[in-house]
């Protein structure tokens, strides 16, 4: 049996735990394909995100999960702006993703970094340069911003 | 097949018009069994038409008669081969057949009481016969060659020749069987196809090319036969056979590709028949080893080794096949060349062998990668750190500091060794065989015949691990030592470990100065047994059993101090620090930590039994990466200790340099072993 699908019997029992209280769905988008996955879950407390629903597409290649390489993860398209998410894309630059990844971690760790990272944004490597400097320059102005992109989104999904 | 042609076959029907055989039929196609038996009948006909084409397009593109000779795909071919059957050549072959198998017969009717032996002259005599008949045939070729002398015809030389070697069947199978032998025997060349050979190259006109060869290989082997019965060398007829079918097959390939016949249907049929399998056994077994030797070069380099452990040789996969292939193939050295080769090549290619001896049996759920990562030689995940690793003490240097020309040289060195050891190997003949050391000194090497009986056995018990000291003495003449007990410190856990070793050194002088005498003398084996016995009685007087039987905390700390007396004894050193003991013991140290760990795991389960499923319980111990097999696998030096044996080679296969949990350079691994 493959680790993914070792994952992803034990996922549901895990997300009912108060540690992931705040992943409200992280699913294959089809049972019989474990490749393609999504996951809902909410902006990490006191950061701009907080309060709103962010959503991530995951890609597995599931020859190489998990040894030699990890998810692909990419933010819906333009919905979140922050330093580190390229916006038309949703594009994530995390170390995890790419040259850090190792074999130990799971979905619900890459989940969990990228909530630290909408926290916490790296600024030595933005990939949204425009963001990371008013960022930088003004913050409250960077939580308006991200807050009117999050009610955008929001209101074009309903 | 030939019958069913759907449009999409039509092409293929216009470029191979042979397959097309649908006008060709047994029975009419009305009949019931028409498809049964037709359905054969075209197939058949397909295939022999296909090899008739071949040849025949053959024959257009080289124009050369000679092939002709071996194959024929005419009538005559079929005439031929009922004729032979009437032939002088079949009905000698059946006469001869006939008479050793009487012989053959004979010896076991014989009664095996009455040693009956032939007369040494007889013997001699009759090889004599089959030597000078044989050594006629063999100079007789030179003629036929038109080296020298007068050339006789093709038919009667070759019946000259078939005659001889019936001869020489027939007085080696007499010899042997009066004296309870088994007769030798050429396996590549037999009777029956010697004669059918000889028929067909006789009636088709050969030239001395395409007979001489099988000739002269052919009656060298029947005088190799009779040479070492002669001598009473039958155990050296491996090595005769050897170094005539080497040369030999090397010349046929020489001859294969210098002749100025080209392409591939100019293969002498007879000629390859005979010697390709010859040719291509030895090669297999030959890259076999080289193969397995590159293999061994490797693991003894410096790859493995940089940090003091040396990779293991015995892992290899074939490690045991090529060390012990005398055995497997059973040689008697009576054997011929050809049957040792091919039975050494079946060996070689069984892909039993591989399954029951190798990786995929070890590792099933190995997700082996498509290509080998160009790193993975030296990626610690692969290296097994067996003995004490020692780099632990002086790790802290950062590895990369560690100049690569340093590396390059000591490489070079034990590669020179390495090859050094090989050639002795070759010269010495099995000898050299044990190149690798076994490290580790056994307490048994100080046995020997004199002082075993101070070695208190204990009889009738298969003792399985290497401790021949039995942890109490019952002996008789044993009488602890007043001096040992007052003079061993009482306090040994409470020292810090120099004032500890300063202690000790103190204590030892004194000590053996007391025992200067009988007890001295009597070997330092029995010293230190005694010290031990007395250590141990020091702790277990009757009170404090009583109180370990009160105390189960107590207990494990008085065990885990038996262990350290018990390893004193086995080491033999002078004196045991806490440092040593540890330095020295640490997987047992390990395994101790993990046993005292397990309890808590345990517990720690119990308490999650509560609130969650059981479905957990198995992710606390199991490897992070597959999550299903239990950790057993701890890295060097980071030591972490998170893998299973599956995901440490799917990793190392990988090129994986860095401990996946830290990220700490990786130099090596232990296994361990989780009861």
């Amino acid at each position: 049996m493959s680790r993914i699908v070792k994952e992803y019997m034990g996922l549901q029992k895990r997300l009912q735990t108060p540690e992931f209280s705040w992943i409200s769905f992280l699913a294959p988008v089809d049972d019989d394909d474990l490749s393609e996955w999504v996951c809902r879950f909410q902006g990490p407390s006191e950061s701009p995100f907080e309060g709103f629903e962010l959503g991530l597409n995951i890609t597995i290649d599931l020859e190489k999960y998990p040894i030699s390489g990890g998810p692909r993860v990419l933010f819906e398209p333009r919905t979140v702006a922050h330093p580190n998410v390229k916006w038309d894309t949703g594009e994530i630059c995390l170390d995890l993703l790419k040259d850090a990844w190792t074999p130990i971690y799971t979905l619900l760790d890459v989940v969990g970094a990228i909530r630290d990272l909408l926290a916490d944004p790296g600024l030595d490597s933005p990939l949204d340069l425009d963001i990371a400097q008013i960022y930088d320059a003004d913050y409250e102005a960077y939580v308006q911003i991200v807050r009117y992109r999050l009610e955008e989104a929001r209101l074009a999904r309903v | 097949m030939a019958n069913v042609t759907t449009p999409g076959n039509q092409s293929i029907l216009a470029e191979f018009p042979y397959l097309d055989q649908t006008s060709h039929t047994l029975i009419n196609s009305t009949s019931l069994l028409a498809q049964t038996i037709n359905v054969p009948y075209q197939t058949f006909r397909s295939f022999v038409s296909s090899i008739a084409q071949r040849y025949a397009s053959v024959h257009a593109h080289v124009e050369q008669p000679q092939v002709n000779e071996n194959f024929t795909t005419s009538p005559d071919f079929f005439w031929m081969s009922v004729t032979y059957f009437l032939s002088g050549y079949a009905a000698s072959c059946l006469f001869v057949a006939v008479i050793l198998n009487r012989l053959m017969a004979m010896s076991s009717l014989r009664s095996t009481n009455q040693q009956l032996k032939l007369a040494p002259w007889a013997k001699v005599t009759f090889h004599m016969i089959a030597l000078l008949s044989l050594g006629y045939a063999l100079i007789q070729i030179g003629a036929q060659f038109r080296f020298y002398g007068e050339e006789q015809p093709a038919g009667s030389y070759m019946s000259i020749c078939y005659g001889i070697v019936c001869l020489s069947h027939c007085i080696e199978t007499f010899i042997t069987t009066t004296a309870n032998l088994k007769p030798l025997e050429e396996s590549d060349y037999s009777l029956f196809e010697l004669s059918s050979a000889f028929y067909q190259l006789s009636k088709s006109n050969a030239t001395v090319d395409s007979y001489g060869y099988t000739c002269i290989i052919c009656l060298l082997g029947r005088f190799i036969i009779h040479f070492v019965e002669i001598f009473n060398i039958r155990h050296y007829r491996i090595i005769f056979s050897t170094l005539l079918n080497v040369p030999f097959s090397v010349y046929m390939i020489y001859l294969q590709f210098t002749s100025n016949l080209s392409g591939i249907g100019s293969f002498q049929v007879f000629r390859v028949f005979k010697n390709g399998p010859k040719i291509l056994s030895t090669s297999i077994v030959i890259l076999s080893y080289l193969c397995y030797k590159l293999s061994c070069l490797v693991r003894m380099g410096n790859f493995g080794s940089r940090f003091g452990a040396t990779s293991r040789v015995e892992e290899l996969q074939f490690y045991s096949f090529w060390q012990n292939w005398t055995t497997y193939l059973n040689l008697s050295g009576e054997e011929d060349f050809y049957s040792v080769a091919l039975k050494f090549a079946v060996f070689l290619c069984n892909p039993k062998q591989a399954r029951t001896n190798g990786i995929h049996r070890e590792f099933e759920d190995v997700t082996t990668p498509t290509s080998l990562h160009k790193s993975y030689l030296i990626s610690g995940y692969l290296n097994k750190v067996d003995a004490v690793p020692a780099q632990e003490l002086d790790f802290r240097r950062d590895l990369r500091s560690t100049s690569v020309w340093r590396l390059r040289i000591s490489w070079y060195v034990t590669m020179v060794k390495y090859l050094i050891g090989w050639f002795k190997y070759f010269w010495k003949g099995n000898k050299g065989r044990n190149i690798l050391e076994e490290p580790e000194r056994n307490f048994n090497d100080f046995v020997t015949e004199n002082n075993y009986v101070k070695f208190l056995h204990v009889k009738d018990e298969k003792d399985t691990d290497k401790f021949l000291l039995p942890e109490e003495d019952y002996t008789e003449d044993y009488v602890p030592l007043e001096t040992e007990i007052e003079d061993v410190d009482d306090e040994l856990e409470e020292y810090d470990e120099d004032e500890y070793d300063d202690n000790f050194n103190d204590v030892d002088d004194d000590f053996y100065s007391d025992t200067e005498g009988p007890i001295h003398g009597a070997g330092q084996e029995r010293r230190i047994n005694n010290r031990q016995l007395a250590m141990a009685q020091e702790l277990f007087n009757p009170e404090q059993i009583q109180e370990l039987i009160r105390s189960p905390n107590e207990m494990s700390w008085y065990l885990s101090t038996w262990a350290i007396l018990n390893y004193e004894n086995v080491t033999n050193e002078r004196m045991l620090t806490r440092r040593r003991f540890a330095r020295n013991n640490e997987l047992g140290i390990l395994r101790e930590v993990m046993s005292e760990r397990s309890p808590k795991i345990h517990e720690i389960h119990e308490h999650h039994l509560h609130d969650q499923d059981s479905d957990d319980e198995a992710v606390d111990l199991a490897c992070v990466v597959c999550k299903t097999n239990t950790r057993n696998i701890i890295l060097w030096p980071c030591k972490c200790f998170a893998l299973c044996e599956n995901c440490r080679m799917s990793l190392g296969l990988r090129g994986f340099n860095t401990c996946i949990c830290c990220r700490r350079e990786v130099s090596g691994y232990s296994k361990l072993n989780i009861v």
